[in-house]
């Protein structure tokens, strides 16, 4: 199956390769560069949907034959560690042939992967195709931005540069198969986010937009790569998949075991360090204790009194047991060899004893860590607030990363390391996701901007999915990723073409009406929104219910936990409303400002086409292979291949009914609701679709009711206090500021204090003392040494001013001198002469 | 009185105070000149008394007075032609006016 391996891979490179085209060409593609970018995505696109087709031939294949699917994995060594720990420990080895930590790139195709690909791509393309058009203007050299007032060039190529290389590195996340390597495609998505963010970079509030993004998702990327770091410490490994390989002997012949070809572990993934092996090959550890296979197996380390460890099976031990390669391969006798023991003075070999162990508390550590980057990145609690500000950004940007692929991607990691994620952080997860949905359907009750309107319902959507993930509900939270994902692009570019057509007025309270002049995307948008807020037979239905159903089935069992129950439905209640508000505010009624609805013209050409893609999209997800398949459908049925074996069962079972054990033994499993629903002869199913559909009713017709009476926009009192914090989300901002910003300023403020005052005061003192001494040496210079010199040479010529006296230069003075001399020097030397001879 | 080396040495240093004299005395190149040549012959008075009163240097002491008057006649030529080229460029022969040396 490799050839799929290189499918995706050249599907997901292909739009990085448009990005570098343009990035090369500039300005210069003019309006090619629509056209690249979309033409590397269509290619994309289709190698993607042959890939979902194939995919499924192998499995077909694979099931015909009675075999397992073996996922097309791929991966080679990028950097090895090992010589690092040997040098450590100071043992002898070669660090080349050492059983080595290593870190890894490699790629992993399963049916999420495919699938994913595949909605991904067709989004974009429906993006990208409207934004080809509505970007258009950007082509102009010279172009006005009437918010910043400013004139600027159109920057076209720019635009889809970054489009292109978020598309491929979104692609490149999904194809990861390791955390490192998500960790690094999800800075750069981040990356790409902060740059269409600040699209219009003339206008502050793009800018300060971007920057929030950024600095938030930061936050969240700290506690991703806390996760990260836990987990590579105490595993060795990153890999999300194990790969297993057929064991050959010397001549190259598989060997068999059991009918079977013997397999060895050739990458161990994170799923199968933490969980107990599966009985194959050999006897299953620590059965005999009660262990069971696919369980995190948590202990309490004890001492013999001989001191050796001893590993005592219990549900609430404190540590849990770590696998490595040598135990997946059936070795648990030998004491292990190789990155670990190492670490581990204990080991002395025999049953159990060679296990490493991580404390319990840092694998939830790990958990929330990883979670805390997806809260980041999906917007959920407490970092939710930088979404409905991205919406600064162009609204293809909006429809396509912050709302249909990016924000997303949160949802996408909580589904792969589900596997690591202890039942605490799980029902952290839960509650956040609920909390969010909370808090998004609520603000997004009275938002008056259209565009945050949508993010806040994005934001309550993402908090739906990541609740789902929280409560066990794999399939169904991915599964509405997609219809959301396809229903928000629909709305956002609806949204789009309207702004466009209305003046780039974004104010919901200034339009209405809008039925008239554009018929065909009122009724694709108000698919879109009935499917969002989950009317029977509409896509959103079949997900969001399935979302509610494993909710209420998961509270059920726990009473504590009726929160998880109660707030969705809240939930659900004011999504009905919300969207009810925003279809009818836009296309029902009278216009509110005939100013800005006058020039409206409906979608046509290029862009119809790319909605009514979306809208079918949608329809096609959930109705293959036929409208009632409900559990059987296409696109669970593909997207269960793929969930971890560690989903707790019938959870993930959309409508199977009545029985569930949800989230394993940890919780309570007496349920309150059981004696009610078999009283009403009740199953959850239905329980759910009835509320669902009642709460949704009576959300749509409050809010035609309200808008029919009055109509003035903002749902409460128009200066309300209420209706005031739920427009400023809660006063989320303020109380961050608050809490965050303001210390955090205070604090910078300070350090400045203490930089001003401290630092450049020693600076600032030492440089006077260098003045200083720099003065006393100066004075010394020009006064001794010079003087010294000077004096010198002061001597020199008032002793030349003296002797040159003597120097008259007449011929008679000389003479007379020279006889003077003569006379003197001769009667010296006759004196002297008289003296020596003749005393 | 019979005529000794002495007298002949005092003749001589008498001859060689009055060339001194007349030179430092003298403005005149000329006379300065003359001074000049009576050194020259208190000089070679000196040897000619020398040669005549010492055995030893008697060839020697004619020679050299030789030598000098043959001297002092280069010497005035030499000399003689610088008065007249000082004359030419001072138009006077006062070796007053010949202070170019002066420091």
């Amino acid at each position: 199956m490799s050839d799929l391996g290189w499918i995706l891979l050249i599907a997901a490179s292909l739009p990085l390769l448009a990005s570098v085209v343009l990035f090369v060409l500039q300005q210069r593609a003019k309006f090619m560069a629509g056209w690249i970018s979309v033409g590397a995505l269509t290619i994309s696109a289709i190698l993607s949907i042959s890939s979902l087709f194939l995919y499924q031939h192998h499995v077909q294949l694979a099931r015909d034959q009675q075999q397992t699917i073996q996922p097309w994995a791929g991966s080679f060594p990028w950097m090895k560690l090992s010589h690092l720990l040997y040098e450590n420990t100071g043992r002898l080895g070669y660090a080349d042939d050492a059983p080595g930590i290593e870190l890894r790139l490699g790629y992993h195709v399963d049916s999420l992967t495919t699938f994913l690909f595949t909605l991904i791509t067709l989004v974009a393309l429906a993006i990208q195709l409207v934004a080809v058009r509505s970007m258009r203007k950007e082509q102009k050299p010279d172009l006005f931005d009437s918010i910043a007032q400013v004139h600027r060039p159109g920057r076209y190529s720019h635009f889809f540069l970054l489009l292109s290389f978020f598309t491929g590195v979104m692609l490149h996340l999904v194809l990861a198969d390791n955390l490192l390597q998500i960790f690094v495609c999800w800075e750069l998505v981040g990356l790409a986010s902060y740059f269409l963010i600040g699209f219009y970079r003339e206008q502050p509030v793009a800018l300060r937009a971007s920057r929030k993004a950024f600095i938030m998702n930061r936050v969240g990327d700290a506690g991703f790569l806390v996760g990260i770091v836990i987990l590579f410490t105490y595993t060795g490994t990153l890999s999300l998949f194990t790969v297993r390989e057929e064991v050959t002997d010397v001549l190259g012949n598989v060997v068999m075991q059991n009918g079977q070809p013997k397999k060895r572990v050739d990458q161990l993934g994170l799923s199968d360090a933490l969980r107990v092996p599966a009985k194959d090959s050999h006897d299953e550890p620590f059965a005999d204790q009660g262990a069971e296979a696919g369980q995190i197996c948590r202990v309490n380390e004890l001492r013999t009194r001989q001191g050796k460890r001893r590993l005592e099976v219990a549900e609430r031990g404190s540590h849990v047991i770590v696998w490595n390669q040598e135990t997946l391969n059936g070795h648990f006798d030998k004491p292990m060899r190789g990155k670990f023991d190492a670490w581990n003075p204990q080991l002395q070999g025999g049953h159990g004893q060679g296990n490493r162990t991580m404390p319990y508390w840092i694998l939830c550590l790990a958990g929330l860590g990883l979670f805390l980057g997806c809260v980041g990145k999906s917007a959920q609690l407490p970092l939710q607030t930088w979404l409905p500000d991205a919406m600064a950004g162009p609204t293809p940007v909006s429809a396509l990363v912050h709302s249909a692929t990016m924000v997303t991607a949160g949802v996408y990691l909580l589904a792969r390391i589900y596997s690591v994620l202890m039942p605490e952080v799980l029902l952290t997860i839960a509650y956040v996701g609920v909390a969010t949905a909370l808090y998004g359907a609520s603000c997004a009750l009275v938002q008056t901007d259209i565009k945050r309107l949508l993010a806040y319902s994005t934001m309550s959507q993402l908090g739906f999915m990541v609740a789902s993930i929280g409560v066990g509900g794999w399939v169904m939270g991915l599964f509405h990723l997609a219809t959301h994902a396809c229903c928000k692009a629909l709305l956002f570019l609806g949204t789009g073409t309207i702004v466009e057509s209305c003046q780039s007025v974004q104010d919901i309270s200034r339009m209405g009406g809008l039925r008239r002049q554009m018929p065909w995307l009122a009724a694709l948008m108000l698919f879109a929104c009935l499917s969002l807020i989950g009317l029977p037979f509409f896509p959103g239905w079949y997900t969001k219910d399935g979302i509610l159903e494993t909710l209420i089935s998961f509270s059920s069992l726990n009473m504590t936990h009726l929160f998880l129950f109660i707030a969705p439905l809240i939930t659900t209640l004011c999504t009905a409303a919300y969207l009810t508000r925003f279809w009818w505010l836009l296309f029902m009624g009278q216009s509110r400002d005939v100013t800005v609805t006058a020039n409206a013209t409906d979608v046509h050409g290029l862009l119809c086409w790319p909605l009514l893609t979306l809208a079918i999209l949608a329809a096609f997800l959930v109705w293959l292979p036929h409208p009632l398949a409900m559990d059987g459908s296409w696109t669970a049925s593909l997207l269960r291949q793929s969930e971890p074996a560690v989903v707790p069962d019938g959870t993930s079972g959309l409508w199977s009914a009545s029985s569930r054990q949800i989230a394993g033994h940890y919780f309570n499993t007496n349920s309150w609701l059981r004696p009610l629903l078999e009283h009403w002869h009740l199953t959850p199913f239905t329980l759910t679709i009835s509320l669902a559909c009642i709460l949704s009713m009576v959300g749509i017709f409050l809010a035609i009711w309200r808008y029919q009476q009055k109509s003035s926009v903002p749902w409460g009192r128009p200066a309300g206090t209420f209706n005031y914090f739920l427009l400023d989300g809660w006063h989320w901002d303020r109380v961050l500021n608050q809490i965050l910003v303001r210390p955090c300023l205070k604090l910078g403020h300070l350090f400045q204090m203490m930089d001003r005052w401290l630092w450049d005061g020693l600076v600032h003192f030492i440089a006077r003392l260098a003045k200083f001494v720099a003065m006393a040496e100066r004075h010394f210079d020009e006064n001794v040494i010079d003087g010294f010199v000077q004096q010198t040479a002061r001597i020199t010529y008032q002793s030349g001013l003296v002797l040159r006296q003597v120097q008259t230069g007449s011929l008679r003075y000389y003479l007379a001198m020279l006889a003077i001399a003569m006379l003197v020097i001769g009667s010296l030397v006759v004196g002297i002469a008289y003296l020596l001879l003749y005393r | 009185m019979t005529i000794t080396l002495a007298h002949y040495l005092v003749l001589a240093a008498i001859l060689l105070v009055a060339g001194l004299t007349c030179m430092i005395v003298k403005r005149n190149a000329i006379g300065v000149l003359i001074g000049v040549e009576l050194m020259l012959n208190a000089a070679g008075l000196n040897l000619a008394a020398f040669a005549h009163y010492n055995q030893a240097f008697q060839l020697d002491g004619q020679l050299m007075t030789i030598f000098v008057i043959v001297l002092a006649a280069a010497e005035a030529a030499i000399a003689l032609a610088i008065v007249l080229n000082f004359y030419n460029n001072a138009g006077s022969i006062d070796v007053d006016d010949a202070q170019e040396l002066q420091g």
